[in-house]
């Protein structure tokens, strides 16, 4: 089988509105088949960075494709490929549910919309303008999933929503994304989203990458990233204790220490056993514990250990 | 050509409102204007009143029309749905077709068929018509439409345009309505100005460049202004005084030629009822034009002088001017004027004109209406003959009216009207049926017999006349 080429891939990406920089040139690739989420905080640059990719918004610099073609030149037929959804997405408020389908169907040269409205709970004579932000977003997914995609960027969409139409939503988005066919050499659809909801994502992400206030901090596979952090608790001997500013190695992230106890997230725990690492630099060990982290724990030692960095730099 | 139809389809079932008060419009006015054309009687105040308002409505349906089709997907924004759909935007020209033309056509072809005329008399009348409509009217809602977001904000960049658009005309063009243009002047700016505009429609389809397509557009704006004004105030005169000297050569006919006959002028060449605009002087030259054969006629005349008075010197562009049978009619600045009057002067006067030759004539029995040459149709009212025609006439037409066979019970009638239906084409306005009326000496009755003679382009030319030593003043008319 022949490597198939990214579904998305950025070249020294970046853009300015006026004179504040959004985010500096990054490089990122999204393989195709993935489902790659897309992480930071409010203003980290995630909704610029799919703007950009889906030529709402114009590059200051760097270049992308999106399936191949530049995104500068995606052109109306190419979104027969590609899904968006955001949460801001402003929709034709007088149409009902089945009248928005039915509307877009013959914009696409395949549709199937047979059980999506059932399966997401839909109704279909009710207009878009009385629907519920959690309606609203099931339509939109209605939409973009009837006509199959290769691509879906999603921006934020479980914003805001109950858990269980954010548990909906994901079951019929992963229920309905096009199955890898070997013999086509086709990797099935790809997704990316950009979102909060760090728990649901990582129940079915495949990648994940984290901006920070518009630089890219890392992008690579889940279970690399999952391997790669662990929660390291030291427990010193009686009377040794090691300060929370001592100078530890810049791997170990938002050192925290409590009279004999040091706490400290390891962020490159996959390269050795962190606990054979720790007892060579910190003698007078009593008890080392290392646990696996959440994408959550992750995400939020990230941006303490960031936030940190800065302030110390300023 | 699906996907147009099926948006255009979703555009009409969510703008049926809109749609259905513009229709009506069309209908209130197919059945107001012709109750208040001659030979209908005479016409209520109301009705008078609601035709002049009608048409304004009709414009306002126009712009709210326009405006509401195009943002029903709008442009300016990022968050619209359709932008990451293959969406494809031939369904606009299919509204604008067949929503706003179509009808607003219909309705013209309803007007002229109560008129006695077919939709089809003047094809060369109705496209001019319709292009000039569209080229300052929808094209210029169209653009608004594409770079505002809502009815309200388009209402406001409509009302400051047409604020700055009347401030600009009356503080920069007053009383220069008589300068003559350059040849093709109209066309050529109406082509250029509409390839422009239309290019930035295009573009911000195209892009969705908001902030550039307005920025563009206030150039071309700037541009425009910057070409009227420097034309009005004759910045480009010796350019445009070039091209029309091009256009109309000096004449090669020994025997055309302009005769000063120094002297007074008789009081009826003097013109003393012309129209003067403010600033400006009358002069009526005692000047006879020789040489122009008896039965033809003079169109487009015009006047450029240059005048030297004790080290003042004043160049004129092209100005329309009024020939009588041994005089020649113009206006002068009143600044010029009183620096040039006190004294004797030195005149170098230019004149151009389009000669007419006289084509075919048709008799035709006047009757309380018949069919005129030139697809028109006429009617008496009270003894004087209205004639409607399809947009506008195309040739100037001179018309004799007499009475040999006593239809009017035996009083003598002769008279004769010249008219000059080209100039006055139904541009931008609703109602294609244009009006002239014949001003003859006598009533007209059903049974004369009226003599429609047609003239013809017959070549354009340009006399000189020196005139060393003139007082001005002299010949001042008001």
């Amino acid at each position: 089988m022949t490597p198939q080429p990214p579904a998305i891939e950025a070249r020294q990406l970046s853009k300015q509105f006026g004179a504040a920089q959004v985010f500096s040139p990054l490089d990122l690739v999204v393989p195709a088949g993935s489902i790659f989420a897309l992480v930071g905080h409010n203003g980290a640059g995630k909704t610029t960075l799919i703007k950009l990719l889906m030529n709402i918004l114009r590059p200051s610099a760097g270049a992308a494709t999106v399936l191949g073609q530049p995104t500068t030149s995606l052109s109306s037929s190419a979104f027969t490929r590609i899904g968006y959804v955001s949460e801001n997405q402003e929709l034709p408020e007088w149409m009902t549910v089945q009248g928005f389908l039915d509307y877009l169907r013959p914009f696409y040269p395949k549709w199937d919309e047979s059980g999506l409205l059932a399966d997401l709970d839909l109704p279909p004579d009710q207009k878009l303008k009385h629907l519920s932000r959690g309606m609203r977003m099931k339509a939109l997914f209605a939409s973009v999933l009837a006509f199959h995609p290769s691509l879906i960027l999603m921006d934020e969409p479980f914003s805001g929503l109950d858990p269980v139409t954010r548990d909906e939503l994901i079951q019929t988005l992963l229920g309905r994304m096009s199955p890898e066919d070997d013999r086509l050499n086709h990797r099935g659809t790809t997704i990316l989203i950009s979102s909060h909801d760090l728990a649901e994502i990582e129940s079915f992400a495949t990648h994940v990458a984290f901006l920070h206030r518009g630089a890219l901090l890392f992008a690579e596979p889940m279970d690399t990233l999952i391997a790669r952090f662990r929660e390291v608790t030291v427990t010193l001997s009686t009377g040794e204790t090691v300060g929370a500013n001592a100078d530890l190695p810049a791997d170990w992230l938002s050192p925290e220490s409590c009279g004999a106890v040091l706490r400290f997230v390891h962020s490159r725990a996959d390269r050795e056993d962190p606990e054979m690492e720790v007892r060579k630099l910190l003698p007078g060990i009593r008890h080392v514990e290392s646990e696996p982290m959440t994408l959550r724990t992750i995400f939020l030692a990230l941006a303490k250990a960031n936030r940190h960095q800065e302030w110390s730099r300023s | 050509m699906m996907q147009a139809l099926h948006i255009f389809r979703k555009d009409l079932r969510h703008l049926w409102p809109e749609f259905g008060v513009y229709v009506l419009l069309l209908l209130a006015y197919a059945v107001a204007a012709p109750e208040v054309r001659p030979g209908s009687g005479s016409p209520d105040a109301l009705v008078l009143i609601s035709v002049r308002l009608l048409t304004y409505l009709i414009a306002i349906a126009f712009f709210v029309l326009i405006v509401r089709v195009i943002h029903e997907d709008r442009l300016v924004g990022v968050e619209q749905f359709w932008i990451t759909r293959p969406y494809r935007w031939s369904s606009l020209v299919i509204f604008i077709f067949a929503c706003v033309v179509l009808p607003f056509v219909v309705m013209q072809g309803w007007l002229l068929s109560q008129a006695g005329l077919g939709i089809l008399a003047s094809p060369s009348g109705m496209t001019r018509s319709l292009l000039m409509i569209c080229l300052i009217v929808w094209l210029p809602f169209m653009l608004i439409a594409a770079i505002t977001s809502t009815l309200s904000e388009a209402f406001m960049v409509l009302i400051g345009v047409l604020v700055v658009w009347v401030s600009l005309l009356l503080s920069l063009f007053r009383g220069e309505g008589l300068t003559m243009s350059p040849p093709f002047a109209f066309e050529v700016l109406a082509v250029f100005f509409a390839a422009l505009l239309s290019g930035v429609l295009i573009y911000q389809y195209a892009k969705r460049r908001t902030s550039r397509s307005r920025i563009t557009l206030a150039v071309i704006a700037a541009l425009f202004v910057l070409l009227l004004y420097g034309f009005a105030n004759a910045h480009f005169g010796s350019p445009v005084r070039a091209l029309i000297r091009n256009r109309y050569p000096v004449s090669s006919e020994s025997s055309l030629r302009l005769v000063y006959l120094p002297g007074s002028v008789a009081y009826e060449d003097r013109n003393e009822d012309t129209h003067v605009p403010r600033g400006f002087v009358g002069i009526t030259l005692p000047v006879r034009l020789e040489g122009l054969p008896a039965d033809y006629k003079l169109h487009n005349t015009n006047v450029s002088f240059t005048v030297d008075a004790q080290g003042f010197r004043y160049v004129s562009p092209w100005r329309s001017a009024t020939v009588g049978d041994g005089s020649l009619s113009f206006v002068v600045p009143q600044k010029v004027f009183d620096r040039v009057a006190i004294g004797d002067a030195h005149l170098h006067l230019e004149f151009l004109a389009e000669k007419l030759r006289p084509g075919a004539s048709q008799v035709v029995s006047a009757s309380d209406s018949f069919r005129v040459p030139g697809n028109g149709r006429c009617v008496l009212n009270h003894g004087v003959p209205v004639c409607q025609y399809a947009y506008w006439l195309p040739v100037p037409t001179r018309v004799k009216a007499s009475d040999d066979h006593g239809a009017c019970g035996g009083s003598n009638l002769a008279g004769s009207a010249y008219t000059t239906l080209r100039l006055i084409p139904a541009g931008t306005n609703v109602d294609p049926v244009i009006q002239q009326v014949l001003h003859l000496e006598s009533t007209v009755c059903s049974g004369s017999q009226l003599t429609f003679s047609e003239y013809y382009p017959a070549g354009n030319f340009r006399l000189e006349l020196d005139l060393p030593s003139v007082n001005l003043g002299q010949y001042k008319t008001r």
